[in-house]
């Protein structure tokens, strides 16, 4: 066989093996988008806390702060910064308070962030299947799909990230001045959006300024105090306007437990999910550490590794990786490259090698991330082919999930029939998810994490809430995962019985009703001025 | 280089990399109370998560000790 015949052979056997690491990765993107085309004609909370980034959507909408005072009625402040909210707001304007919105946002955040990806690691390789495999690989993540089309805030976050990250990569290259200050200003933009997205994101901004330090220690300093000055500016009008509850709520109640077994269990499971990924990634990290400049994309990966721990916070959860996992999906496909590149310069009799671990890691790290429904026609077929266990909906590597299921129509008939006791009494409703009030047209009472936070760090004083319970000033309380502060929760139990329970998304819902015999302890709230906790926020029917 | 901007050597960036790992190791050794961070009760396993963190980044700085004086 002569050596043609055997380059044509192996240059076929890499174009096939590549070809079917695209289809399989593009078989992931296809399970992503059926999941958010479910999300979005769902019109309840899929995941908590979904409701209230709607209400605080609303809420900016009207011109009005969602930072307030969580001492009177309705109880309710936001702990994120407005941007996302923001994007949403005029969206809530036209078509009314409806989940979708949020939910198409942060999925469309998802595929911009995958096209960043695939761009970086482009730019660097100048291979389009490379690039297109590291972007999807960022979509195939576990954790993306989880999290990528919910009504949160955190994925249009890493967005704005991964932007600011490949906006300064090898900015001090440019020998234009102006441009460099364009390049370096849009970066301190993107990472301004980012900060004001979700307050994780000062993990990229030390990562941002610890690589400009490395390349430009002036321009470092320079250009850091700049964006302290403008996001300290912005920090105080936002609490001036708020009357100090901006940081009182942003900050202050957001220190939180520490659980070390949350962090342990999630980390392990981050890295058995994304090893390869992972690997790669490290060892081109290393690489650069010892035998070339440091890029911005290795100083991003470690920062964001070491961000990692404070998914051990309480309240944290997976998405707190998916900063990770954008730089390593960037950093897995520069290494590959640099790999065959490797392998060319000082070895050419091996390179086939490394030309076939491109498509071969790529094919391995998929089989790591497994997640789909194992029903109907397409995906049912598709679990038995791969043979994955019967007896449920869906079926997901990580094992046990609360999210990744799409929802589906009994989940959507369980929201409306809990929703029908809130329409079936006139008086406010208190629920543990936002969806059902809002559903009803009723104002959104309490934000029981943000509660409980704040209750935890002496900064809630519950009294008035607790009279409105012990009043029974509420028509019915729905409660989910009894989050509220223990004041709160030993009011409901004493002035409030119980008359059902439903299961939604795999969530059983207490419905709970004033009890007839039951005496206050203490004397009525002032009167309501009027507001009966009707039509709060408009209603939240898009009933898909 | 641009003039008047010194360059941050492999050699820096493991000095720096040392401070930082034995600064993480002091912080996270020292009672948590006394510098008054967070609300944990003294050493536990989250100072002890620290400490292996703040030797590794210290280890991962030591070979670039003996490096010449090529940028970081």
């Amino acid at each position: 066989m002569s050596r043609e015949t055997s380059d044509s052979g192996i240059e076929t056997a890499v174009n096939v093996l590549i070809a079917l690491a695209l289809a399989i990765y593009l078989a992931y993107l296809a399970v992503y988008v059926n999941y958010a085309v479910a999300l979005f004609g769902f019109p309840f909370d899929y995941d908590q806390g979904e409701g209230f980034e709607l209400v605080d959507s609303i809420l900016l909408s009207r011109g009005e702060w969602p930072y307030r005072s969580v001492e009177e009625y309705p109880f309710y402040s936001s702990n994120y910064p407005p941007l996302f909210h923001i994007f949403a707001a005029p969206f809530v304007l036209v078509f009314g308070p409806r989940y979708w919105i949020g939910r198409a946002l942060s999925f469309l955040a998802t595929l911009i962030n995958a096209a960043l990806i695939g761009y970086a690691v482009w730019r660097e390789t100048r291979d389009r299947k490379l690039s297109a495999l590291s972007g999807l690989a960022f979509l195939a993540s576990n954790y993306v799909y989880h999290v990528g089309p919910l009504f949160r805030q955190h994925m249009t976050m890493v967005m704005f990230e991964t932007a600011a990250i490949v906006t300064i990569h090898r900015f001090d290259e440019i020998q234009s001045v102006i441009r460099r200050c364009k390049v370096i200003l849009l970066g301190l933009l993107l990472l301004l959006a980012a900060g004001y997205t979700k307050q994780l994101a000062v993990i990229t901004v030390a990562a941002f300024f610890g690589y400009m330090f490395l390349r430009r220690p002036k321009s470092a300093v320079v250009y850091g105090l700049i964006l302290a000055v403008v996001a300290g500016i912005i920090f105080i009008w936002i609490d001036l306007a708020t009357d100090g509850a901006w940081s009182l709520n942003i900050i202050t109640a957001n220190y939180n437990e520490y659980i070390v077994g949350q962090f342990l269990g999630l980390a392990r499971q981050w890295f058995l999910l994304h090893r390869v990924i992972l690997l790669l990634a490290a060892g081109l990290a290393l690489y650069e550490l010892y035998f070339d400049r440091l890029s911005v994309y290795s100083v991003w990966f470690a920062f964001a590794v070491a961000g990692n721990t404070l998914a051990g916070k309480w309240g944290a959860g997976e998405s707190y990786f998916a900063t990770s996992i954008a730089a390593a999906c960037i950093l897995a496909g520069i290494a590959l490259h640099k790999l065959i590149g490797l392998f060319e310069g000082k070895a050419r009799k091996f390179a086939w090698v490394a030309r076939f671990a491109v498509p071969i890691l790529f094919i391995i790290q998929a089989g790591y991330l497994v997640h789909m429904p194992t029903y109907g026609p397409i995906f049912g077929s598709l679990a038995d082919l791969l043979g994955l266990p019967d007896g449920g909906e869906y079926y997901d590597s990580v094992g046990y999930t609360q999210i990744g299921r799409p929802p589906t129509r009994a989940d959507t008939e369980a929201g409306v029939r809990i929703a029908g006791y809130i329409e079936s009494d006139p008086r406010p409703a208190m629920s543990e998810d936002a969806g059902f009030s809002i559903y009803a047209g009723r104002e959104v009472v309490g934000n029981p994490t943000q509660l409980l936070n704040l209750y935890n760090n002496g900064l809630f004083d519950p009294t008035e809430m607790v009279r409105w319970i012990d009043n029974q000033m509420f028509g019915v309380v729905i409660l989910r995962a009894q989050f509220y502060p223990p004041p709160v929760l030993d009011a409901i139990g004493a002035a409030y019985d119980e008359v059902a329970r439903i299961e939604m998304n795999g969530f059983e819902y207490i419905i709970m009703r004033p009890d007839p015999d039951y005496e206050p302890q203490v004397s009525p709230p002032e009167p309501m001025g009027g507001r009966s906790g009707r039509h709060g926020h408009g209603d939240g029917r898009d009933g898909g | 280089m641009p003039r008047g901007d010194f360059v941050i050597t492999k050699r820096m960036l493991g000095i720096a990399l040392i401070v930082a790992g034995l600064l993480i190791c002091t912080v996270m050794y020292l009672p948590v109370e006394r510098i008054g961070i967070g609300r944990s009760q003294g050493f536990g396993p989250v100072q002890q998560a620290g400490i292996v963190f703040g030797i590794i980044v210290a280890v991962l700085g030591v070979p670039l000790l003996f490096m010449d004086g090529r940028p970081a």
